[in-house]
């Protein structure tokens, strides 16, 4: 760092070029995957859409079917198609996810931001945190939910309402910490207002947070829309939901008919797995010092 | 314009003893001065105080009689002595350009490349990365310009480069400059050159000025 301006510096700007273009290089890499999975997902939300009438037409004359060419994840006690059932289940969980855990992370990171603007927003998003976590979880949702009138809407906002306070608190933790850098009270003492300081220097810091945040609540948000509907709170039974169909398939694993829970199970594993990754695949591309390690 | 410390004392938190104590300082926008004294005597301490990044404990800075701006942009800016602090690591050498303003015949002024500004900071070297700095902080607003130990990471050459295109600024601009350095041999040729003041830090202590 020294020696960057003397007679001497041609080894160190040799090096430092090499740094940089296999930072690009492994960031575009990230971003290519990134969009990838993207595609995959949109890809199986617009297919979930299409197979949602095969999804609930029954025919008993197919019922109880072994994978096979036609099926290839067998058909259920009541001749549906498991293949379409478990596509436009994962859709459905996929987009409650999304949306769920994304206006959860919103309100996260407004209330992480607005934390850092003063001692007394900050005592009083504590406290706020602090008394979302203290409560039981599924009571909340439950109670949510009812009083939403149970169905897609009211899982899907009693998610959303649930799930900000873990990311909250890593968030501001970020922002207490980036509140002292040097930088940010130099863009203040330069007449840059709040809101250009949150943008500009906060949320590139937070954004790789934000982004594994997004990606580890995704799966807590269909865990929690199936524990919801299990309980009978949540969506209505004839609903191809991937929640509804693992719990209906207990009751026949018992009987053998393991096609039931492994391929929808298999599917949501790989499906959760893949949103993990693309949350990693994220927080690489936006973080340049993390992509030249 | 005329930059003003009244009694100024401060004391960091849960420290014994003050840092700075019943200081008064004053200058006009016209003059160039450098601090000096002893390590831990405070300098860098009333550097940020007169640029506005800490408040005194005791005591006002005053612009003209008006007190120093808490809220918009602040006439008396401040040069680090780590630049690579000063950047946020995150965001690319461009932004920090726009952030301060700084026009095209300062940034060639200063040796900026065009390559830097599309870089990110742990992609430029001290050195580089204290010219965004110095550019950031002599925007159009600035009236007075604090730089602490902003050359210690130069080598001798882009030194003079440096300082040679900056007291030349400052002198057109009409940009008071409050130097502060431990480096003799810097202190030496400025005098020398530039008819500067040497201020001793103890000096100012315990009467009132102007």
């Amino acid at each position: 760092m020294y020696g960057g301006d003397g007679m001497n510096s041609t080894p160190e700007r040799f090096g430092s070029e090499i740094n940089a273009q296999y930072a690009a290089n492994q960031r575009k890499k990230a971003a290519l995957s990134a969009a990838g999975a993207l595609i995959f997902f949109v890809v199986l939300v617009a297919a979930g859409f299409f197979l949602k009438e095969r999804a609930m037409e029954t025919d008993f004359s197919r019922k109880n079917l072994l994978p096979c060419f036609a099926y290839p994840f067998g058909t259920d006690w009541m001749g549906r198609d498991m293949f379409a059932r478990t596509v436009s289940g994962l859709s459905l969980s996929i987009l409650l996810g999304a949306c769920a855990s994304g206006v959860s992370a919103m309100i996260g990171l407004a209330l992480a931001v607005v934390s850092g603007w003063g001692k007394a927003a900050d005592d009083v998003i504590g406290w706020l945190t602090d008394l979302m976590m203290g409560a039981p979880h599924i009571v909340i949702l439950i109670l949510v939910s009812c009083a939403l009138g149970k169905g897609l809407k009211g899982v899907a906002v009693g998610i959303a309402l649930t799930h900000w306070p873990g990311l909250c608190r890593i968030l501001r933790s970020e922002v207490l910490q980036q509140k002292e850098a040097v930088y940010i009270a130099i863009a203040g003492r330069l007449g840059k207002s709040r809101l250009y300081i949150a943008r500009t220097h906060l949320l590139p810091h937070l954004l790789p947070q934000l982004l594994a945040g997004l990606a580890l609540q995704f799966p807590h948000a269909i865990l929690h829309e199936a524990g919801l509907t299990f309980l009978g709170f949540g969506l209505p039974p004839e609903e191809p939901a991937i929640g509804i169909i693992l719990s209906e398939s207990m009751a026949h694993l018992s009987t053998g008919k393991w096609w039931l829970a492994l391929f929808p199970g298999l599917a949501l594993a790989g499906t959760t797995v893949l949103f993990e990754r693309l949350g990693n695949m994220l927080r690489t591309h936006c973080d340049p010092s993390r992509a030249q390690l | 314009m005329r930059l003003y410390a009244e009694r100024i004392s401060y004391r960091y938190p849960e420290a014994a003893a003050e840092v700075l104590s019943d200081v008064s300082f004053a200058m006009e926008n016209t003059e160039m001065n450098i601090l000096v004294g002893p390590s831990g005597c405070g300098k860098t301490t009333l550097g940020r105080i007169l640029a506005g990044y800490q408040r005194p404990s005791a005591g006002n800075v005053f612009l003209d009689e008006r007190p120093l701006p808490r809220k918009g942009y602040c006439p008396v800016q401040m040069v680090w002595q780590h630049p690579e602090m000063a950047v946020n690591p995150r965001v690319k050498m461009q932004k920090v350009l726009d952030e301060g303003n700084a026009d095209e015949h300062t940034i060639r002024g200063l040796g900026i490349e065009k390559d830097w500004c599309g870089r990110y900071p742990q992609e430029l070297s001290g050195g580089e990365l204290q010219r965004f700095c110095i550019a950031r902080a002599i925007g159009k607003g600035t009236r007075f310009l604090i730089a602490d130990e902003i050359s210690v990471m130069l080598d001798p050459i882009t030194q003079s480069q440096i300082w040679t295109f900056l007291l030349k600024e400052l002198k057109e601009r009409e940009i008071g400059l409050i130097l502060i350095s431990h480096d003799p041999c810097l202190i030496t040729y400025l005098k020398g050159r530039y008819s500067m003041k040497m201020i001793a830090m103890p000096e100012l202590s315990g009467h009132t000025v102007g």
